[in-house]
């Protein structure tokens, strides 16, 4: 199962998750993740605005504009879309079962 | 004689290779290898993005046991090869060929067990030649210091 992120917001349940469709339209209208070091605060709702485009494609920009906005806890909803847009290639990346080597990263 | 399992390349499955500019680069490349996998185009976009790695696995197995099969359909030649073998040699002789199998092998052994074994051989092998070579050098510095 796909990483996803649901909540309500004015009555209506939403679902966010990144398909190799919606990525592949994000970097097509300009959309490059690495920028997100040195960026952060445009890619951050260009991200947001990306999670609708799989369940919700005709959503008006206006109304994401608006959730983001009152979404709490931004630093772990950062996290969030960052682990569902990079599920999309890891999830054809994935090594083989064969490792026993287990790492840590230090940050 | 070595046999590798016949499975699709690295450079298919994506995990090595030229590094792809882009996600969509790279999903474009691999694309087709997923499509060949059994997932459809439509999967491969728009689905849940974690089917990619059933698909793979189940390729993966797949291949090992067509390949497998391959192995056994080989064994059965041989065998047959074998059993008529007295027969086509024009000096022997034998005037009936030697019975074939009357029943199928028995399958209880899967296509890993046969490559752990083949592993296992290959290993103790190894050991045996690393033994011999530290028994030659020791009984050789042994004479040495005896001489000297």
């Amino acid at each position: 199962m796909a990483k996803q992120l649901t909540f309500t917001f004015e009555g209506k349940e939403y679902t966010l998750e990144f398909t190799r469709a919606t990525v592949r339209q994000m970097e097509s209208s300009g959309f490059i993740a690495s920028d997100i070091e040195t960026k952060p605060m445009t890619i951050l709702p260009d991200l947001f605005r990306g999670a609708f485009l799989a369940h919700h494609r005709f959503e008006k920009a206006s109304v994401i504009d608006a959730i983001y906005a009152q979404m709490t806890n931004k630093p772990a909803l950062i996290e969030a879309l960052a682990e569902m847009y990079n599920e999309p290639i890891s999830t054809l990346l994935d090594e083989p079962e064969t490792g026993n080597v287990e790492w840590t990263p230090n940050w | 004689m070595d046999s590798e399992l016949v499975t699709a390349s690295e450079s298919d499955t994506g995990r090595k290779g030229r590094k792809p500019s882009s996600l969509t680069e790279y999903f474009e490349t691999l694309c087709p290898y997923y499509i060949a996998a059994g997932m459809s185009y439509d999967q491969f976009w728009n689905g849940d993005s974690t089917i990619a790695r059933a698909y793979r696995k189940a390729h993966e197995l797949q291949t090992e046991n067509q390949n497998f099969y391959l192995w056994l359909q080989g064994r059965y030649f041989y065998d047959a090869l074998v059993c008529v073998a007295p027969i086509v040699r024009a000096l022997s002789k034998a005037k009936k060929p030697i019975e074939y199998h009357d029943q199928p092998f028995q399958l209880n052994t899967t296509y890993s067990e046969v490559r752990q074994k083949q592993k296992e051989k290959a290993n103790d092998t190894k050991a045996k030649q690393m033994m011999e070579a530290f028994a030659t050098q020791f009984n050789k510095k042994f004479l040495e210091k005896k001489g000297g």
